[in-house]
């Protein structure tokens, strides 16, 4: 078990206005667990960048770059052998201009050009059976022009606005089905690069400042969002093995309206800063798992997915003291998010995975000497909201569990304590050095990580439930 | 109807740019680090004569400002470093370079100086944070990775997926909704390890903002947030190498100057030894509290 990963860079001056640069970037991760079964995933990415000054105000950036995601399992029996592998593949190319008008104004216009090639999990394998479940790759366009313009309407009242045209396209080569309720009603073969559904999302962008004194302002903002690639998730934290899938003849864009306001506040000549900020979120075309979806080997993943709304809001309440030999900040967040799709819990609203009620983060630093420094940090969220089994019958002697909600129960609260000590060695003209002493989990709380079912083995007809904790606290 | 609005937003648009004064002159060029030559993202310059104008450098540490003929003091500053001062007398459109010095190490040199540190009350865009890669180095950390994907989840509206995990969640998205680009490339999974470690070595790293969910036209197709990474340069004046040693990896990065000035290159690398470790362990039978442990907790229902 291990990774490993790569930054490269470099750069060239052409003259004095044009600039080039190269980056690339190449991480992976193995895991083997014997000789049966192996895997491994990771990013690559490349950054070919064009810098050019126009005119003394118009500045350009052209840009072409590659990215790709990948994983790969080998699994090997004594008569088995297959691979699964599965990959999301970019080609994308972005011209941009901006242009500098005055104090008061500079406007910002460009366009991005993305080819998707999307291989979810691709069977390769000796065993015949397994070839039954190739998929071919998917191809697809995500194409957006923007717009956006910075101006200062008065010495107090600052306005960015924008507008973002986003142009997705199924591109040909597949099969794509359609879903009524979780039966097949159609089929639709598309030829290879043909065109097939376009959608088409204009995504209005704005907020505005009004600095009411030097050391403060209010702040609103609206914004719309759209996406065109979803991760299917069955776990909270994800893995590694979690496919992207592209906008369909079943999956619509995912969209979301947001509109939050704030209060920004600096005290003792910004030596302390502090926000509030409120927001309210609305969402659409959210994707989620039918009930005892069957997503490993149903052939068509999409039949198993059922799409519904979602809305989230909450406070922000941050201070942070900046300067000092005592440094560090406070943030809170209280917060609701929440469901509602036709076919979970009864069609009504319910809690996602990814609502905490409370969220609290406190760091803090303290330089103690010229080269000691100490810091610490506390974190405290509610639990994740998870989906438990609420009742169990036998069939055959096997357990068969029930569950009746989605997202019914929570995770214990969870809590930590870390700190750390910094030292900054002596430094000449060749050397500096820098050590970090930590201590993760100080008082060994057992975070839940994962809570399992089982029975108990002195009284089957009792459920045992076993939580199992990572981390319990150790020096590194 | 509809070519109505369209007139009327051409007219608009002419008129907005009719408003810059014919006889109007531009200083532009970029700011950077006197000792790498290091563009610098976000350094603001203001104008001592008008208090009410200041700008930023964008995302390639470019600047362009259009001004009426005159005398000006140009201040320009940016976290850490000193400030720089350069009167001109600007009568013509004009290039420039300037450079800013990192502040000393040592504490004492260190003069609080009353200035303008208030862009948070001063910038537009709203639930922006800039992520600053000096707070990042003094974290607790884990297996002493230090972790970009880490320290925003300490950040107010951000929540972490789990224990020890990079994923998090923005305002109420699910961790796909977070839009994650290295150098404008969009990374699809920025964790290792299953989690517990980002992709993202923090010595490779220039500068990080996380946008929540209000952004700019620029960036788009994610819901929740953008989280905008730029890789350094590499320093275009001498060599450097520096290496980290920690209990599960260790790195190492090399960068200087391909032609002095001119162009530069960097080069990171990153590997994890637990495998390594995890073989001389059972051969030395070394017990080290490293190991990770585990422990099982049982409650009737």
């Amino acid at each position: 078990m291990y990774f490993y990963d790569l930054n490269a860079k470099a750069n060239y001056r052409l003259d004095k206005t044009n600039r080039i640069f190269l980056s690339g970037y190449l991480g992976r991760d193995v895991l083997g667990l014997g000789d049966q079964f192996g895997i491994d995933w990771g990013n690559t990415t490349g950054t070919l960048r064009w810098n050019s000054v126009i005119s003394p105000k118009l500045f350009s950036n052209t840009s072409l770059i590659y990215s790709d995601y990948d994983y790969n399992i080998q699994i090997q029996g004594d008569d088995i052998k297959f691979n699964i592998n599965s990959s999301i593949q970019d080609w994308n190319l972005k011209q941009e201009f901006q242009y500098f008008q005055s104090t008061k104004s500079s406007w910002r216009v460009g366009l991005n050009l993305i080819h998707h090639e999307l291989a979810p999990s691709r069977f390769e394998g000796d065993a015949e059976v397994f070839n039954s479940l190739n998929t071919v790759s998917r191809k697809s366009l995500e194409n957006a022009l923007y717009a956006n313009h910075v101006y200062k309407l008065t010495n107090r009242l600052n306005i960015d606005y924008g507008l973002r045209l986003s142009v997705y396209s199924i591109l040909g080569g597949d099969t794509y089905n359609v879903y009524q309720d979780g039966e097949k009603t159609e089929s639709i073969v598309l030829s290879k690069n043909k065109i097939g559904k376009t959608f088409v999302n204009p995504e209005p962008r704005l907020a505005l400042n009004a600095q009411l004194t030097e050391n403060s302002s209010f702040k609103v903002g609206y914004a719309r969002n759209t996406q065109n690639l979803h991760l299917l998730s069955n776990s909270t934290s994800g893995s590694p093995t979690d496919a992207w899938i592209g906008n369909s003849y079943n999956i619509k864009p995912e969209i979301s309206d947001q509109v939050s306001g704030g209060y920004f506040r600096n005290f003792r000549d910004n030596e302390y800063e502090m926000s509030v900020e409120t927001y309210y979120k609305k969402m659409q075309h959210q994707v989620d798992y039918k009930n005892g979806a069957d997503i490993q080997t149903a052939p068509d993943v999409e039949s198993e997915l059922l799409f519904g709304d979602g809305r989230a809001y909450g406070a922000e309440f941050f201070i942070k003291k900046r300067k000092g030999t005592f440094t560090g900040w406070i943030s809170y967040t209280l917060s609701r998010t929440e469901r509602k799709i036709n076919g979970i819990n009864e069609n009504k609203w319910y809690n996602a995975k990814q609502d905490r009620t409370h969220d609290l983060a406190v760091v803090a630093s303290y330089q103690l000497t010229k080269r000691w420094s100490l810091s610490s940090n506390f974190v405290f969220y509610t639990g994740n909201a998870v989906t438990f089994p609420s009742g169990k019958y036998n069939i055959e002697d096997r357990t068969i569990y029930y569950y009746t909600e989605r997202n019914g129960y929570r995770m214990p609260n969870y809590h930590r304590l870390d700190f750390s000590a910094n030292y900054e060695g002596r430094q000449d003209r060749k050397w500096r050095s820098s050590w970090n002493f930590s201590l993760y989990n100080v008082y060994g709380r057992e975070n839940a990580y994962t809570i399992t079912f089982k029975d108990d083995p002195d009284d089957p007809s009792k459920t045992l439930a076993e939580q199992t904790a990572l981390l319990n606290g150790f020096l590194v | 109807m509809l070519h109505k609005y369209i007139i009327t937003g051409i007219l608009f648009f002419l008129v907005l740019l009719d408003n810059q004064a014919q006889n109007k002159v531009t200083l532009n060029g970029t700011i950077r680090d006197k000792a790498s030559g290091e563009e610098i993202i976000g350094a603001t310059i203001r104008i001592a004569e008008l208090s009410k104008i200041g700008i930023s450098t964008n995302e390639y540490g470019f600047f362009s400002l259009t001004l009426e003929p005159g005398n000006y003091t140009f201040t320009t500053s940016y976290i850490g470093y000193e400030d720089y001062i350069e009167k001109i007398n600007l009568q013509a459109t004009q290039s420039i370079k300037w450079t800013l010095q990192q502040k000393s190490q040592n504490l004492e040199e260190v003069k609080i100086v009353a200035k303008k540190e208030n862009e948070n009350i001063t910038q537009t865009t709203m639930g922006v944070e800039k992520i600053n890669m000096k707070d990042i180095a003094k974290l607790p950390v884990l297996f002493g990775e230090k972790d970009i994907l880490k320290t925003i989840q300490l950040l107010p509206g951000v929540k972490s997926a789990g224990e020890g995990n990079s994923g998090f969640y923005v305002r109420g998205g699910t961790s796909d909704q977070n839009l994650i680009l290295l150098d404008e490339a969009p990374v699809y999974n920025a964790s290792h390890l299953l989690g517990f470690f980002s992709t993202f070595n923090s010595d490779a790293i220039k500068d990080a903002i996380l946008i929540k969910g209000n952004s700019p036209a620029q960036y788009g197709g994610r819901l929740a947030s953008v989280l905008d990474i730029k890789m350094n340069e590499g320093n275009d004046k001498d060599y450097h190498a520096t290496f980290g040693i920690g209990l599960i990896s260790s790195r190492l990065s090399i960068e200087g100057p391909i032609q002095k000035e001119k162009s530069s290159f960097l080069v990171t690398g990153r590997r994890t030894y637990a495998d390594v470790f995890y073989k001389l362990q059972k051969i030395l039978k070394i017990i080290l509290c490293i190991s990770m442990i585990s422990t099982q907790k049982q409650i009737i229902v």
